[in-house]
């Protein structure tokens, strides 16, 4: 019930604001009797009491919003013209529904207030006939008040020719409800209502008062407030709330941040100087600040109840269509989230509901047969975590099947059966938000329209969330959105590098690692002139911030004996980003750049630190793109493996050299490692070579001489210290490539011609560069005849054959 | 007719802003790098807590830098809906110039200054130099590389 009343405040407050406009708006008309965009706007506001009215179950409201719309219909397409008759009419409707909400606003019911002869006369209006109008004032009492509320609710059929009242259309200069003898719902006079002032005051006042900006309209309800009744407890609820212009509300927020800037620098000096009166001072200054920071904030927020009252109505008539049983829990409603945000979250959190009802939660029959409760739940929780809002929703449907899903994707050429087998179960879960990714097997009216998971994605993403997905098969789903809180203020991290500091958003950041010179050297690789790191076994592909914002050390800042590699993550891709040092968390307030600095791509924006100096906020996203290479290196680990699928058409490939300048192409996906080799670590077994690696003895090919060339004295005459290579493994069982040299990463291309020889399916032109495809499968043959079993050399020629064999 | 200018020195030349436009006149700050930005960014600096991006003069203008340990000094100027700050030698007073005295830019100038100032006024014993304000302000891919 509850939320039901806040939803009839919110509609009584709308209301009321809508109705001082229409006012103004109907007395303009009469002026200006063909103004178009006039009798639009007079035709929204009832429109939308009518809808609203509907909906809340207010018929009399209803009924005469109705007829008060046809009316305004025939006006707005000129099929009537508006006189003073007309005006006269709308505006005792007008007064009608003012008179409607403010009993509904007392009692929550409509009382007993009179709408028959309003009804009537808009109708008589629509007829064509003089509408019959009683006087508003003295004559009421010989009105019999209808008796029964139930009846007056029906839109009476025919105009009721009233007796009583001369046909003369002249309303009184203060218009009040139809007669009514109870006192307490008949509005005081409105003082704009009367025609006659008004007609020598302004001739267009329509455009002076648009609602947004109008304070007034509190004005108004107080007028329609109860005279005699006993004094209500609640204020009129226009009174609670007023309206209050974004832009202001904006600027109070940036104030507030400014003083918190302001207040962190004093703190910080005040600190240093051990003055007790000042550091008095400073404590009641640091508290003010930070609740006047929260009051302000707290201006934007609202409760995530707000999208969430709509869910109810979306899940009952969905559910209802689709046949099934669904019970919805809420939890957590209260919880509030800046309004900007709010909105953003809409239309992903509405789909994913739907998508819960459509493709989640089973049939009745289904559930019962598989020994649920035939009613599913449906759950929506919503918490604060950690700086974050957490939204969770959750069912206890047939969960999303990852061989389902695998099968789509390997169907959907997204990933190739080969990598496949090496994701897990929420890995493949992954592939749900990729675009065009959709599992629903026909299209439905519900969901399936092709505007799936990877919009909701998008969408969170933009705002600086995250969503993700657990799924046990049969026993339910969980999506899980993170948003932050606000964008004014935002959570960073303070890093350092070359002698100047940098703010990033802590919400890409994934982890820290902190790396001694020493172990540096060797934990950061380079694979064809990109670094990559190995985090716990996959690879990380590493941007030197140095290098990506062309930073020139000076001279007099030493070089630092241990670096850091911030673990990042944004759209989807991980990587790496190496600084000196990392100073710490701070709440930052995000300043506009200059567009000079905008436009580079680098920045964020600007904040001011702690010690009042200016920083610079990375924009990882666009870093991450300006300088990673096209595709970047982390498609080569398993765990990004779904971005790999992410980047479409092509094939990806890793392209290494050979002597005589030979470019030759492997496709990735059998390449689970990439590996430099010790020269020493290679030994001949028979005719065969083997390597040391890892423990093991792995069979191992020379590329340059399985495809007969020359190899660029790699081996043979020179020694060189050691060799690159690429590993592919599989059920245990591993092979080498040896190659010359790593050239790069790319997605293959499509123009490629059929001149083959020995261990190749082809060529193409990659990079401008005539690039030799290998036969992976020949190749690994070559290395180990007997390294596939069965299935495998099933796979591999799948992944052979996708090199167009 | 007279104009008001806000005047400031730039490697030996005398230069004019007009009043209206400058918002204030500041020491050296502290500045920011901000690295991959045109070269004629001098950094960013904190101006009561906004953001405000340094603009060097002399580097706009194709003039040598200042020399080490030389202060900057910032006239901060209001552009259409940003504020920045020019860095300048030193600054020199308000001047008001009739406009009588003013001749589009002589011809023995060259090269970018010629193209930033409207034109001089003939001072005694000194060419005044009106900056073009916006027009040096327009620095978006103009001279990145210089």
């Amino acid at each position: 019930m509850d939320d039901m009343d806040e939803i009839v405040q919110e509609f009584l407050v709308e209301s009321y604001e809508n109705l001082d406009q229409l006012d103004s708006d109907l007395v303009a008309l009469e002026q200006q009797p063909g103004s178009r965009e006039l009798l639009a706007s007079v035709f929204r506001t009832i429109h939308t009491i009518k809808g609203t009215s509907g909906f809340l179950a207010f018929s009399k409201l209803e009924s005469v919003a109705h007829v008060g719309e046809n009316l305004l219909a025939r006006l707005r397409d000129g099929q009537l013209v508006m006189t003073p008759s007309t005006t006269d009419v709308l505006l005792r409707m007008v007064d009608t529904i003012r008179a409607l909400l403010s009993a509904i606003e007392e009692s929550h019911s409509e009382g007993p207030v009179e709408v028959a002869q309003v009804v009537a006369a808009i109708r008589a209006v629509l007829d064509g006939n003089e509408p019959v109008l009683p006087p508003s004032d003295g004559a009421g009492a010989e009105e019999a008040p209808a008796p029964e509320p139930v009846a007056v609710a029906e839109p009476v059929a025919e105009p009721v020719a009233e007796p009583v009242v001369e046909p003369e259309p002249v309303v009184e200069s203060e218009p009040q409800v139809a007669p009514e003898p109870e006192p307490e719902v008949a509005p005081e006079p409105v003082v704009e209502s009367a025609p006659e002032p008004v007609v020598e005051a302004a001739p267009a006042p329509a455009p002076a008062a648009p609602p947004a900006a109008a304070p007034a309209p509190a004005a108004a309800p107080a007028a329609a407030a109860p005279a005699g009744a006993a004094p209500s407890e609640k204020a009129s609820a226009a009174e609670a709330t007023i309206r209050v212009d974004v832009e202001l509300l904006e600027s109070l927020v940036r104030q507030a941040g400014e003083l918190v800037l302001a207040r962190n620098q004093i703190l910080q000096r005040a600190g240093a100087l051990r003055d007790e009166d000042l550091t008095r001072a400073c404590h009641r200054l640091n508290l003010v600040a930070s609740e006047m920071q929260e009051s302000v904030m707290r201006t934007r927020m609202q409760a995530i109840d707000h999208l969430w009252s709509k869910l109810p109505r979306v899940v009952r008539d969905l559910g209802n269509m689709l046949g099934r049983k669904i019970k919805l829990e809420m939890e957590g409603g209260e919880t509030e989230l800046d309004r900007t945000l709010l909105e953003a979250v809409k239309d992903p959190l509405t789909h994913i509901v739907r998508n819960a009802v459509d493709h989640g939660i089973e049939p009745p029959e289904v559930r019962r047969a598989a020994g649920k409760n035939e009613v599913g739940t449906l759950k929506l929780r919503a918490a604060h975590e950690g700086g974050q809002v957490v939204v969770e929703i959750r069912d206890d449907g047939k969960g999303i099947d990852p061989a389902v899903i695998g099968a789509k994707a390997v169907e959907k050429g997204l990933v190739s059966p080969v990598k496949l087998e090496s994701l897990t179960p929420n890995d493949i879960l992954q592939f749900l938000f990729l675009p065009g990714f959709s599992t629903a097997a026909k299209v439905t009216n519900v969901s399936g329209r092709g505007v799936g998971m990877d919009v909701v994605k998008t969408n969170i993403e933009r705002i600086g969330g995250s969503v993700d997905v657990e799924s046990v098969n049969g026993q339910g789903t969980v999506w899980r959105l993170r948003i932050p809180l606000t964008l004014a203020i935002v959570p960073a991290l303070t890093v350092e590098c070359a002698g100047q500091r940098y703010a990033m958003p802590q919400v890409n950041l994934l982890e820290l690692v902190s790396l001694d010179t020493e172990r540096m050297s060797k934990a950061i690789e380079d694979v064809g002139g990109a670094k990559v790191y190995r985090l716990r076994g996959a690879l990380l592909p590493l941007i030197r911030l140095e290098e990506a914002l062309e930073l020139r050390r000076p001279a007099d800042v030493e070089l630092p004996t241990n670096l850091v590699i911030a673990v990042l993550e944004c759209d989807g891709r991980r990587f790496g980003l190496l600084v000196d040092r990392v100073l710490d968390t701070e709440e930052i307030v995000v300043k506009p750049l200059s567009g000079a600095l905008k436009a580079i791509g680098a920045y964020a924006g600007a904040t001011i630190l702690g010690d009042g100096r200016v920083s610079l906020i990375l924009d990882v996203q666009s870093l991450a793109r300006r300088t990673m290479r096209s595709d970047g290196l982390e498609h080569a680990t398993d765990e990004a493996a779904t971005q790999q699928a992410a980047t479409g058409d092509g094939q990806r490939l890793l392209v290494v050299g050979l002597g005589d300048n030979r470019r030759v192409a492997i496709p990735l996906d059998v390449v689970t490692r990439l590996e430099e080799f010790k020269t020493e670590s290679i030994e001949r077994v028979g005719r065969r070579e083997v390597v040391r690696y890892r423990g093991e003895i792995l069979p191992l090919v020379r590329l340059s001489h399985h495809l007969g060339g020359g190899s660029r004295g790699s081996y043979g005459g020179q020694e060189v210290a050691s060799l690159p290579g690429v590993v592919y493994s599989a059920r245990g069982r591993s092979v080498a490539i040896v190659v010359d040299e790593i050239v790069d990463i790319v997605s293959g291309q499509d123009a490629h011609s059929d001149i083959d020889d020995a261990g190749l399916v082809g060529s193409a032109v990659i990079r401008d560069r005539v690039t030799e495809l290998l036969d992976v499968r020949s190749a690994i043959l070559a290395a180990d005849p007997n390294f596939f079993s069965e299935q495998a050399q099933h796979e591999l020629a799948e992944a052979s054959k996708r090199l167009g064999v | 007719m007279s104009t008001q200018y806000a005047t400031f020195h730039l490697a030996g030349h005398l230069f004019g802003v007009e009043v209206r436009r400058v918002q204030e006149v500041l020491t050296e700050q502290p500045r920011t790098p901000a690295p991959l930005a045109p070269h004629a960014v001098a950094g960013l600096i904190n101006l009561r807590g906004q953001v405000v991006t340094a603009l060097d003069l002399r580097r706009r203008l194709n003039m040598p830098d200042r020399e080490e340990g030389k202060v900057a000094m910032n006239v901060v100027v209001r552009a259409a809906e940003e504020v920045w700050s020019l860095l300048v030698d030193s600054i020199g007073g308000v001047i008001e110039v009739t406009d009588s005295t003013f001749e589009p830019p002589p011809d023995t100038l060259s090269g970018p200054i010629r193209e930033l100032i409207r034109g001089a006024y003939k001072l005694d014993g000194a060419l005044l130099l009106v900056l073009d304000v916006d027009k040096a302000l327009e620095i978006e891919g103009a001279e990145s590389a210089a």
